[in-house]
């Protein structure tokens, strides 16, 4: 959407905006910023996520290493997500045909996969809680 | 699975129908256009040393390591009879859906390992912001000889923001993991490597800088239908592999689980490099 706004500039003649007519300043500005946003929100997503108790179910596969792994939260595709999206709104012309259906893709499957994500969270909550309410019975 | 199909018919009818979706094509002399394919805007481009090239809409799709020939989906159904090609979309939607779902699922079974996942996405995006930019930009086009795909610079945007996200998210992926990326991540990493492959009209190289994702998924298939095959013939299952999906199997190897992501990312590179030199080697 910032390359619509500077475009405007540009009109009025507003000293530096004529840097958004190329495509290579605004790929290196969206890499900056998809990075800056993973990183920093990330951190805070991934506390969230933590605090939320949104762990992955860990198959018993015998594996060297497995149970260090139990308690990592999951769902971290959302900083992937967030990551994606707002610097591609911004910098982007969303008006293409190529744009708006490479947001739609990611949307869409981002949307499925949290789907799944979900049920196979709540799923185990629920069953940590049927388990804890049978020891306090006993 | 289903959202993979539906996505793949989205994906698919709209680079079949949309008039913005185009390539530019050059016209040798009064050259006729097939009954399928249509030029959009009549201006054409006229090169320095006198080429004339015009928008076509056209299913078509680079072959790689062969110059100057592009593989026309209407040729898998022309042999049907002269009408045939008309229905040259129903071809196209179902191929789309076969790629997006085939490369979202291999993402989804790759991602089983610290790192594994989204370093070997940001190898493969790098791959993919190259094809685009150079596709997009007709300087470049020109002098390699590919496909000049009007507007698809802009896609190089999005593909940077893609990569950026992958190598951020690997700072919290990276071993020991603070963080997976489940299925809202593995699906989404799939589906947009796939449907950006298939933009920038290089699907047929998937296989190669899609390498580590094909050898995932065809681990697991080999070693189901294996093991089901011997259950049949001897009344035991026997493995191919100690472990599908094939990380397991190093896994279990002894290998440590870093060390094999790191491995497979190196993989990721060779196979990215081999299909970058596409561009210029054929």
């Amino acid at each position: 959407m910032l390359y619509y706004l500077f475009n405007y500039l540009k009109s009025l003649n507003f000293s530096g905006s004529g840097m958004f007519q190329f495509i290579t300043f605004r790929v290196t500005m969206a890499l900056l910023l998809s990075l800056a946003i993973s990183l920093l929100l990330g951190k805070r997503i991934v506390k969230y996520l933590q605090r939320k108790q949104i762990g992955e179910t860990i198959r018993d596969l015998g594996l060297a290493g497995e149970n260090s792994k139990k308690g990592t939260p999951t769902m971290g595709g959302l900083i992937i997500l967030s990551s994606i999206l707002i610097p591609t709104l911004l910098f982007a012309q969303i008006k293409t045909v190529y744009i708006w259906l490479m947001l739609l893709c990611t949307v869409w499957l981002g949307l499925i996969g949290f789907l799944d994500d979900y049920i196979k969270v709540f799923k185990k909550i629920k069953k940590d809680l049927l388990v804890s309410l049978k020891c306090s019975d006993r | 699975m289903l959202g993979q199909i539906g996505l793949g018919i989205i994906i698919g009818s709209t680079l079949y129908f949309n008039d913005n979706v185009v390539i530019s094509r050059e016209i040798i002399g009064g050259k006729k256009l097939a009954p399928y394919e249509r030029t959009v805007n009549h201006q054409e481009r006229v090169t320095k040393d006198g080429h004339r090239f015009a928008d076509v809409k056209t299913p078509i799709t680079t072959i790689p390591f062969v110059k100057n020939h592009e593989f026309n989906y209407a040729k898998l159904i022309s042999w049907m009879g002269p009408g045939a090609e008309k229905y040259t979309f129903i071809l196209y939607i179902l191929i789309v859906i076969v790629i997006i779902t085939a490369v979202s699922n291999g993402a989804n079974l790759t991602d089983g390992l610290d790192g594994l996942a989204t370093g070997v996405s940001a190898v493969i995006g790098v791959c993919l912001g190259i094809f685009a930019y150079v596709s997009g930009n007709i300087q470049f086009a020109e002098y390699l000889n590919i496909m000049y795909i009007p507007n698809l610079g802009e896609l190089s945007i999005f593909i940077a923001a893609f990569v950026g996200a992958c190598v951020g998210f690997l700072w919290y992926n990276a071993y020991p993991a603070q963080v997976f990326m489940g299925d809202t991540g593995s699906l989404a990493l799939g589906g947009i490597i796939a449907s950006i492959a298939i933009i920038v009209r290089k699907e047929l190289l998937i296989p190669i800088f899609c390498g580590v994702f094909l050898i995932e998924n065809l681990s697991v298939v080999l070693q189901v239908s294996y093991f089901k095959y011997t259950k049949k013939k001897y009344g035991e299952g026997r493995r191919i592999f100690k472990m599908s999906p094939l990380h397991h199997h190093y896994q279990k190897l002894g290998y440590h689980e870093s060390k094999i992501a790191v491995r497979f990312w190196i993989v990721t590179i060779i196979c990215a490099a081999v299909s970058i030199a596409t561009l210029k080697m054929r």
